[in-house]
C-alpha cells in the first residue's frame, strides 16, 4: 500500500504530477492517497524529493 | 445549477501565470476571482528565482523592492570543478518571489480582481458544451462559484485540467525533482550565477547557486525523475552543500518538481485555459518557468478576452490559445526539449572536455551557442537547435 508521511512531507506536488491514475489527492490542508485507484507503480516514490512516500506490503 | 456567486473567469493558481492572467483580464474589465491553495502569496518559495533581466522587462516594471541580487554572469562548472565563465547577454535577477508575486497580486486586485487564498479548487463543473463552474473548498467548507471560463494555473500538479480530461501526468524523465536550502554567511561572487553538473552532482540536473543578497544564495539541486531511485534530490543536496559550504546556515529548505517537458498538445478544452507549469510550459533545458508562464498568462486572457466578448468558449474558439502559445515559445520549447534529451546523455568525460576546451575563453565572447556546440559535436544535427539558445531563467 502507497502512503505519505504528512510529518515528512513538503506539500510541492510532485507526486500528483506523475501518478498516472490521478489517485493523489493535494488539497489546502490533506494529502492523501485514493487506496482504490492507486495501482500501485511506485512513480511517486521515486520522484519525492524527501522520501515521504512508503510502500508497505 | 445554483451558484453562491459568479464570476467571468475563475484562475485556479496565483503564481506568475495565473496573475498574469488574472491581471490582463480585470483590466479589460472582466470580473475574475482568482484562488490558491496556499496560505500566503508566492511562500513557500518553490523557486531557484532566477530569471533573464531583458526577459522579464517586457512583462513587468522593474521594482528593486522584489529584485534581491543583480547577476552579470553565469558560470559553468564541469564535475573536477573545470569551468567556464559567460557574461555576454546574461544580465539575470534573482527574485524575491514573494514581493515579486504580492506585487502582481496588487496590480490585479487595483483593476478588480478578486484574489482568495487557503482555497482549493477541487473540481469542475461541467455542462454540456463546457464549464459552468467550478468546486471551491477552504477552511473545511465547500462551495461552488459559477463562471463561464476557468484558467488552470496550479502548477505542477495539474489537476484541474484533469478534471477536463487532459492527462497530464509526466513520464518520470520529464520531470526533475529538486531540493533547495537558502544558505546563509557563506562566501559567493554576488554577481553571478553558478550551475553544476556531473552524473554524482546531480544525475539527469544540475546543481544551482544563485546569490540572493550579500552572503546568502538559493543553493538548490534538481535531478531527472528518471534517475532518482538511488537518491533523493536532498540527498545529493546535503553533500553538495557539505562539500562546497560546510559552514552555511540552512535558512529554509524547500522542495518542488519542474516540468521538463515538451508543453501540452491541447492546452485548452471548451471553458478551460491552461497556463504555466500546469501546461508544462516552462524551459525543459533550464527549468525555467517564470518568463514561460507570464507569457502563457498573457496569451491566454487575449484568448479569453476575445472569447467573452463575442460570447463562445468552445473548444475551438478557445484554440487560438494554443497557435498563439506555439508561435511564441512553444517552438523554442520543442528545441530546448531536443536539446535536453541529448545532454541529459552526456557523459562527465565530454562535460570536462568541453570545460577544458573553453576554459580561460573571455566571458564576453564565449556564448552558449559555442558551449553547446563544444559540447554536442557528435551531434551536429542538435547544433542547429542551440543557435538561438538562450537561459532566460532557471
Amino acid at each position: 500500500m502507497i502512503a505519505i508521511r504528512d510529518e515528512l512531507c513538503d506539500r510541492c506536488g510532485t507526486c500528483v504530477s506523475v501518478c498516472p491514475r490521478d489517485a493523489i489527492v493535494l488539497d489546502c490542508r490533506v494529502i492523501r492517497v485514493l487506496q482504490d485507484r492507486c495501482d500501485r507503480c511506485r512513480r511517486c516514490l521515486i520522484v519525492c524529493p524527501v522520501r515521504a512516500v512508503e510502500d508497505s506490503p | 445549477m445554483r451558484f453562491e456567486e459568479r464570476f467571468e473567469v475563475v484562475v485556479a493558481g496565483a503564481g506568475p501565470a495565473g496573475l498574469m492572467a488574472a491581471l490582463s483580464l480585470a483590466r479589460e474589465g472582466h470580473r475574475v476571482l482568482v484562488a490558491d491553495r496556499k496560505e500566503r502569496l508566492g511562500a513557500p518559495v518553490r523557486c531557484a528565482e532566477g530569471v533573464g533581466r531583458e526577459a522579464l522587462r517586457k512583462y513587468i516594471d522593474l521594482d528593486s523592492r522584489w529584485i534581491s541580487a543583480a547577476t552579470r554572469s553565469v558560470r559553468l562548472v564541469a564535475p573536477s570543478g573545470n569551468s567556464v565563465e559567460l557574461s555576454r547577454h546574461m544580465d539575470g535577477l534573482v527574485l524575491d518571489r514573494v514581493g515579486f508575486e504580492e506585487d502582481l497580486a496588487r496590480r490585479a486586485t487595483g483593476a478588480g480582481a478578486r484574489i482568495e487564498l487557503n482555497t482549493c479548487a477541487v473540481d469542475l463543473i461541467r455542462g454540456q458544451d463546457g464549464v459552468q463552474g467550478i468546486c471551491l473548498e477552504g477552511d473545511g467548507a465547500g462551495r461552488r462559484v459559477g463562471c463561464a471560463l476557468v484558467i488552470a494555473a496550479d502548477g505542477v500538479e495539474s489537476r484541474v485540467a484533469r478534471r477536463a480530461g487532459i492527462e497530464t501526468a509526466l513520464a518520470l524523465k520529464d520531470v526533475e525533482t529538486c531540493a533547495q536550502y537558502l544558505l546563509e554567511d557563506i562566501a559567493i561572487d554576488e554577481t553571478r550565477c553558478d550551475f553544476f553538473f556531473g552524473r554524482k552532482i546531480a544525475p539527469g540536473g544540475y546543481a544551482w547557486v544563485f546569490p540572493k543578497g550579500p552572503r546568502r544564495a538559493n543553493v538548490g539541486l534538481g535531478i531527472s525523475g528518471g534517475q532518482a531511485a538511488r537518491r533523493s534530490p536532498r540527498e545529493l543536496l546535503d553533500r553538495f552543500v557539505e562539500r562546497h559550504y560546510p559552514g552555511g546556515r540552512k535558512a529554509r529548505f524547500v522542495a518542488g518538481g519542474v516540468p521538463v517537458s515538451r508543453s501540452m498538445k491541447k492546452p485548452y478544452a471548451a471553458g478551460l485555459l491552461v497556463v504555466g507549469d500546469a501546461a508544462r510550459q516552462s524551459n525543459p533545458l533550464s527549468g525555467g518557468g517564470i518568463i514561460p508562464a507570464l507569457e502563457a498568462g498573457r496569451l491566454a486572457a487575449r484568448t479569453a478576452h476575445q472569447a467573452l466578448v463575442r460570447g463562445d468558449l468552445s473548444e475551438r474558439a478557445l484554440s487560438s490559445y494554443g497557435a498563439a502559445w506555439n508561435r511564441s515559445l512553444g517552438r523554442s520549447q520543442k528545441r530546448y526539449y531536443r536539446l535536453k534529451e541529448a545532454v541529459s546523455r552526456l557523459p562527465d568525460s565530454t562535460l570536462e572536455r568541453t570545460a577544458e576546451a573553453l576554459s580561460g575563453l573571455d566571458p564576453e565572447r564565449l556564448t552558449l551557442f559555442r558551449v553547446f556546440a563544444t559540447a554536442l559535436r557528435r551531434h551536429p544535427r542538435l547544433i542547429w537547435d542551440a543557435r538561438h539558445l538562450f537561459l532566460p531563467s532557471a
